[in-house]
């Protein structure tokens, strides 16, 4: 009976309408007959095959996907094209004229590319064409002007406050306000000393314009669309599926289930325990695949869906992480695995003597929450087989990580999967870590009905199957001395890793996943401050939420969270200024403990005068000294006060647990660089760019070694596991270290034969030996100094018919600890009734060895602010625990920051330079994301007197916890 | 076994009162509490096109459901069609099941596990699994 | 998406008949960013609502567009765009506090295409009813989950079963100005003030308008202000500024002050009930009393209509301090 019975709303689709439609497009004119539903951008984009926007959440709430319709900046994702009949429609392909280089580009166009007002440029398109309906109404906008205008475009790298000085700096170049740029071939300088310099994104142009490929813009010849059916309960059994009323609408090419995947495909376990399939009987969290539908466009298989019936028998979830975590609430888990991974106690002296004894005991306890890093581009892979070999496009930042586990998975020898990384992508933060059955379904779908497919997950989706930051509960005790000296620390971590707990170290660990996510949340502990007597202990928890794993780091943003407050806290226990106080125990020992082990001494560092140096700058970049007052002690408005904090940050960047392979060794670095008889310089890297600028630094380290100048070195922006070689995944700026130790030895190798051939030379011009050492490579002349003898770099290699070749292979041993510190500092204003804190200043300080590409390095530090500070007062996934389901994950819901509340933001660099990665540099990783909360609490406790210890600090939480004190 | 007796409860579409609501509620709450073997279920006035055994309108909705029966979209719009204010709702309830009952179209049966639930594409067909009982 | 129909109809008659054909799964369709980009795009369906298979464009219809000036006040069709409102120097001259609240809704490329019908008639925000797998009260099912569930967010006075608040901005506004809807159906024309305009759970739970589903608003007529009346917007959502988001507590006041002294006047709240709520207990504490003094029997008579739910007493606080400031400055405007 239940079967005759319409679900509410799942009625059979009807035969959408169709209509004719005539516009223009970027000057073009267009007829065309488009289906009902058919969206602006499905137009542009599927149907025309245009790369001219974006996508970014196909819900009108991010403007990635903004074009000009008839003079006003519009959501292309929200125009229905059977409305636009007679319309104009701008893309940001009419903005430059073709040319290399920055030839031909709009003023806009180059403002943005110079100014850094990007990163990973998925939002590019969109800030362009809104700043241009702007300018073309007012050509003479204030700062303010700009800010209404684009302040419906999220930007989730950070640049918001570039991108409005590149607004206006365009606007001034239009107006004739300003002289207008000198055109050319590149914005790359004629120069080989480029370290330390600003240089903007080698392959920016492909980012202003449409020439960058997104992946999710792509489209292959005779393509099928998968959409998936996702489990709506955390954990259930999956009694029957039926899916013959969706197989037979016409345009459904095959759906796929548990119960009618063949073999072997039915049989691949993604990872486990407990074992995790392609299709699953038995899901252990929402949003899991349930069935998949392959089908002639998007909307046929959307409509399949929605016939496709499930009977579910739910089952007893785990939800709360404190509760599965008490071992008298211990869930019974049937499957095998484990539930709770327990860590520690690592014990170093006497700590609860220590805390006992101390003068004075300090106690708190931190939590956060479940967050996601909302990368602006929906995550798409493109796949087709060629007999039997898999070519798929990811927007992936482990290329090579992609091919090894599609090849494993498909039970393939690697080198009949070849992976495509376009060097576009809407970046990561973390969130395409997680390699699971949403990368190998599609691929498996393609297979079976013979023909490649394209899948594009949505902004739904993509909350639901990426990885997030575990919720936390960090319970701190410190001991401090009347004099200001930390006695003793114990610190316990309770982490919700969600289904990803418990995976045995061999792949969770060994993938940067949560086996370190409490690891991660000790590590600001073990380093920043001494303490005699330390205790460390946690536990990670499974639970049917989600999937923990890295965002922008891995732990850091709750153990410094945790720590940092109650630092704070401890430091006005003892009545101490807390500047003073960090400084005074600040961990200038150079030691550590191997987390796993306990082990001391540990692994030495060197970060020695770094941190002390960072706090001092950022105290008087903040005004520090003049500034900071006793708690709630400024009233500046009836009812807003003014507080001050700064504090610590770190992380391990690059640093020795990022950069192991699966197999437990260091990863590949490899890399090769060729220079040619034309003169240029190719580098040759299987570095990913995820938008951090992996790419351009590869070749400014080519540059700076060789000696040739960087206008003329190339590298492709992609990279393709066909024709690169593998050099380990794009995290934590790994790759600086990996891939940039690769290209320099590689370089010293293109080098040396530079002055081979130059000492020939001039030998022969002046008629004496002269030693290849003695010969100095720079922007693309070897000389010998005090001589006037030179020859050009073109010179050797002209007319020959094979390239100079460097190459390098080998597996780096990671040893050294490679700790990037710095110390933020922040003024605010707290509006008491509101509940809002506002940012006045916000200070940054990153000791970062040494300044490879300034702009670049900037570009980092205010990203991590950016995306810190909407963790910090906004973001936080929320589940309902009746159900399991989530309930904001939605752009709109989750509320990213925007333009209008990232400030702008002062950054400055302390360098000491390091013996770790090339020319005395450190990866600074994502050191800047994690101070942002706990400077935001203490600051937020200076002005009002009021402790705050859950992220975020929404206007409930702070309302709520002024209410209880007052 | 026979298909448990379907009670269909319609309002005007796109308006559906508070007061009608709840008396529909405390009627699931009695056919619940007493174990019988019924579904009571909540239907704007133009959906009413299936198969129902019983039919409850308000005045208000029951010339819709008349129209649309006449036009053959609710051909089988059963054998009884009541139509009462909700403030009367609750004794004409009573009064039904009473005679439901005493024709021995109604009996009572144990519940089906609340944990085992139907879906089609994205929405439940009638109630989702409680995940625990 | 999944597929539908889009019917183009000429003209009014034409467009009320094809509602009237469609029923239920048949909707006007206005700018569309939330029918089509949000509850078509998300599928949020249910017994009460089925998914739209037949959308009516209403922007071209000629009735439906653009504003005027007559003798009754300003006349705005309710195919206006958003941006058109809160540019308009008709509306910014006469009626600033609407021209202030159209200027503040979502973002500049909603209120590009957004209309004044739309923001009128959008379906509310809470999270159970936009997530398709809860199958709430409000969209046919039987628990309203905001009861048990994370409340944050929902309604703090005047909800019973239902415990959304209404996002529409200018709905708050229009009412607080005294605004007139004309609606068109299969049964002719009416006017409905904006007083009853909104319908809250109490007379619908699974709507929010007075429109039937065959019905259409066709335009909204504003009178003029008394003269010199004041008129304020306030809006404070979860981030900073005002745009971008739903209001977390809106304030839209009309008042004659003289003297500092509340004559007459009219306050409504956005943000924290079912539909836009008229103070009317806050406007009898004010009335012919001097502001000011009155604020604290203002305030004491707003918290005493509040109930609040389990998790957002704090709502209750931030309406209050955004009604005082709003009662504050129209008093200081006053005395300047």
């Amino acid at each position: 009976m239940d079967s005759l019975r319409a679900a509410p709303g799942s009625s059979a689709p009807v035969e959408g309408s169709t209509h004719d439609v005539r516009l223009t497009i970027d000057g073009r004119d267009h007829q065309i007959t488009v289906e009902a539903r058919e969206s602006l951008w499905e137009t542009l984009t599927l149907r025309l095959g245009q790369r001219g926007a974006n996508l970014g959440c196909d819900r009108a709430q991010c403007g990635v996907c903004n074009v000009i319709v008839d003079g006003r900046a519009v959501n292309s994702c929200a125009l229905l094209t059977a409305r636009l009949d007679g319309v104009s429609v701008r893309t940001v392909a009419s903005l430059a004229a073709p040319g290399q280089g920055s030839e031909g580009l709009h003023p806009l166009q180059r403002a943005f590319w110079e100014a850094g007002a990007f990163q990973c440029g998925i939002c590019t398109k969109g800030f362009l064409m809104t700043s241009l309906a702007l300018l073309e109404r007012n050509p003479d906008p204030t700062a303010a002007d700009v800010l209404d205008a684009v302040s419906g475009i999220l930007c989730r790298c950070g640049e918001q406050a570039r991108i409005v000085q590149a607004v206006r700096r365009a606007a001034d170049v239009l107006a004739g306000r300003a002289p207008t740029p000198p055109g050319g071939q590149t914005l790359m300088p004629h120069a080989s000393e480029v370290l330390g310099t600003r240089v903007p994104r080698i392959h920016g142009r492909s980012q202003v314009t449409d020439e960058g490929e997104f992946v999710s813009l792509m489209s292959l010849p005779g393509q099928v669309f998968v959409k998936t059916l996702r489990s709506p309960y955390p954990r259930a059994r999956i009694l029957s599926v039926d899916s013959a009323a969706a197989e037979a609408l016409p345009g459904v090419v095959r759906v796929l289930h548990a119960f009618n995947l063949p073999e072997p495909y039915r049989s691949i376990t993604i990872e486990g325990p407990p074992p995790r399939r392609l299709l699953n009987v038995e899901v252990i969290q929402v949003g899991m695949p349930v069935a998949v539908v392959a089908a002639e466009s998007e909307g046929i298989a959307e409509d399949a869906l929605a016939l496709v019936d499930v009977e579910y028998e739910a089952l007893e979830p785990a939800l709360d992480f404190l509760a599965a975590a008490s071992a008298a609430r211990q869930w019974d888990n049937p499957l095998p695995g484990t539930i709770r991974n327990v860590m520690g106690p690592i014990v170093i002296g006497e700590p609860d003597r220590a805390l006992d004894d101390a003068d004075v005991l300090v106690e708190s306890v931190a939590t956060t929450p479940y967050e996601q890093h909302v990368p602006l581009e929906l995550r798409t892979g493109l796949y087709r087989w060629d007999g039997d070999t898999l070519t798929t496009w990811q927007t992936t930042h482990r290329t090579f990580d992609v091919r090894r586990e599609l090849a494993r998975w498909l039970g393939l020898p690697e080198e009949q999967v070849r992976v495509i990384q376009t060097g576009f992508m809407g970046s990561s933060y973390g969130s395409a870590d997680q390699l699971v059955e949403e990368l190998a379904l599609p691929a498996v779908v393609a297979r079976l009905v013979g023909r490649p497919v394209r899948s594009m997950l949505t902004r739904e989706e993509s909350f639901l199957t990426s990885a997030h930051r575990g919720r936390t509960r960090t319970h701190v005790k410190l001991g401090v001395s009347r004099a200001g000296d930390l006695e003793g620390l114990a610190v316990d971590v309770l982490f919700d890793g969600g289904t990803n707990a418990g995976l045995p170290p061999s792949s969770a660990a060994a993938r940067g996943l949560t086996g370190v996510g409490v690891l991660g949340g000790w590590y600001p502990f073990q380093i920043l401050y001494s303490y005699p007597h330390q205790r460390y202990q946690g536990t990670e928890v499974w639970t049917n939420s989600f999937r923990a794993g890295p965002m922008r780091g891995v732990g850091r943003h709750f153990g410094l969270f945790a720590l940092e407050t109650a630092i704070e806290r401890a430091a006005y226990a003892v009545a101490m200024d807390p500047l003073d106080f960090r400084l005074r125990n600040l961990n200038e020992t150079g030691a550590l403990f191997d987390e796993l082990t306990g082990e001391r001494p540990g692994l030495p560092f060197g970060r020695v005068g770094g941190q002390r140096q960072s706090l001092l700058r950022a105290a008087e970049l903040v005004g520090w000294r003049e500034g900071w007052h006793p708690p709630a002690a400024r009233e500046v408005r009836p009812g807003v006060f003014h507080g001050m904090a700064i504090v610590s940050t770190i992380d391990r960047g690059g640093g020795k647990q990022g950069g192991t392979s699966k197999d437990g060794l260091p990863p590949p670095s490899t890399g090769q660089v060729l220079l040619h008889p034309d003169g240029t310089l190719e580098v040759r890297s299987g570095s990913t760019e995820v938008g951090a600028g992996q790419r351009t630094l590869l070749a400014m380290l080519a540059a700076q070694t060789t000696g040739v100048p960087l206008d003329r070195v190339q590298i492709a922006p992609g990279v393709d596991t066909a024709f690169n070689t593998n050099t380990g995944p794009s995290n934590s700026s790994l790759q600086m270290n990996v891939a940039g130790w690769a290209i320099v030895e590689a370089s010293e190798g293109v080098r040396g034969e530079i002055r081979a051939r130059a000492a020939e030379w001039l030998s022969r011009t002046a008629g004496t030996a002269i030693a290849p050492e003695s010969l100095e490579v720079r922007d693309g002349w070897v000389s010998l100094p005090g001589s006037g003898l030179r020859v050009a770099v073109d010179e050797l290699v002209a007319g020959r018919g094979a390239p100079i070749e460097g190459l390098s292979d080998r597996r780096r041993q990671l040893t050294v600890e490679s700790v990037a510190t710095g110390a933020h500092a922040v003024e605010v204003e707290v509006d008491t009734r509101l509940g809002s804190i506002g940012i006045v200043r916000y200070v940054a300080v990153h000791d970062v060895g040494r300044v490879l590409n300034r702009l670049m390095l900037e570009q980092q530090v205010e990203g991590g602010i950016a995306m810190g500070l909407g963790g910090a007062l906004y973001e936080e996934l929320l589940v309902d625990w009746q159900t399991g389901l989530p309930l904001n994950v939605s752009i709109l819901d989750y509320k990213p920051p925007s333009v209008l509340e990232v400030p702008p933001i002062v950054v400055d660099f302390v360098e000491v330079p390091q013996d770790y990665g090339p020319y005395g540099a450190l990866a600074i990783g994502q050191a800047s994301t994690p101070p942002v909360g706990p400077v935001l609490a203490n600051a937020f406790h200076n002005a009002t007197g009021v402790w705050l210890t859950d992220l975020p600090l929404t206007r409930a939480r702070v309302l709520g916890a002024l209410g209880s004190a007052a | 076994m026979a298909d448990p007796v379907r009670i269909v409860c319609a309002y005007p579409d796109g308006a559906l009162p508070s007061g009608w609501f709840q008396a529909v509620q405390r009627a699931r709450r009695t056919v619940r509490r007493a174990g019988y073997r019924a579904r009571v279920e909540l239907t704007p006035a133009s959906c009413v096109t299936v198969e129902a055994d019983v039919v409850i309108a308000p005045p208000v909705a029951a010339p819709a459901i008349r129209a649309s029966a006449a036009a053959g979209r609710a051909e089988r719009i059963a054998a009884e069609f009541i139509v009462v204010e909700s403030t009367e709702f609750g004794a004409a309830f009573d009064l039904l099941v009473g005679r439901l009952v005493a024709d021995g179209r109604l009996d009572r049966a144990p519940e089906p596990p609340r944990t085992i639930a139907r879906h089609r594409g994205f929405q439940a067909i009638g109630e989702r699994a409680r995940i625990a009982e | 998406m999944r597929s539908f129909r889009l019917h183009e109809p000429t003209s009014l008659a034409e467009a009320v008949e094809s509602l009237s054909a469609f029923g239920l799964a048949g909707r006007p369709l206005g700018g569309g960013t939330d029918l089509v980009a949000g509850i078509m795009r998300d599928q949020v369906v249910g017994s009460a609502m089925p998914y739209p298979t037949d959308l009516v464009d209403v922007v071209r219809l000629p009735e439906l567009r653009g504003f005027r000036a007559t003798d009754r006040g300003v006349v705005i069709g309710a195919a206006t765009t958003l941006a058109e409102i809160a540019e308009a120097p008709l509306i910014r001259g006469t009626l600033p506090m609407l021209a202030d609240a159209a200027g503040q809704v979502a973002t500049p490329e909603i209120r590009a295409i957004g209309t004044l019908g739309g923001n009128l008639n959008q379906r509310p925000r809470c999270w159970f009813f936009r997530n398709r797998d809860f199958d709430c009260i409000k969209k046919g099912g039987d628990i309203c989950f905001a009861v048990k569930g994370d409340n944050r967010y929902n309604a703090i006075l005047d909800a019973n079963i239902c415990f959304i608040v209404h996002p529409s901005d200018l709905g708050a506004a229009l009412m607080a100005l005294g605004a007139e809807a004309r609606i068109a159906g299969p049964r002719g024309e009416r006017l409905t003030s904006f007083d009853d305009y909104f319908v809250g759970p109490t007379l619908n739970l699974v709507g929010e308008t007075t429109l039937a589903p065959d019905e259409l608003l066709v335009e909204v007529t504003v009178p003029r202000p008394p003269d010199g009346s004041r008129q304020r917007w306030d809006k404070v959502n979860e981030k900073g500024l005002p745009t971008w988001d739903f209001a977390l507590a809106s304030v839209a006041t009309l008042a004659t002050v003289e003297d500092g002294v509340w004559r007459d006047g009219r306050i409504v709240l956005g943000g924290v009930a079912p539909v836009p709520y008229r103070a009317r207990v806050v406007e009898a504490a004010l009335v012919g009393r001097d502001i000011v003094a009155a604020v604290p029997d203002a305030m004491g008579a707003f918290r005493g209509a509040t109930r609040p739910m389990r998790d957002n007493g704090w709502k209750v606080e931030l309406a209050a301090v955004v009604l005082e400031r709003a009662l504050r400055a129209l008093a200081g405007e006053s005395a300047a």
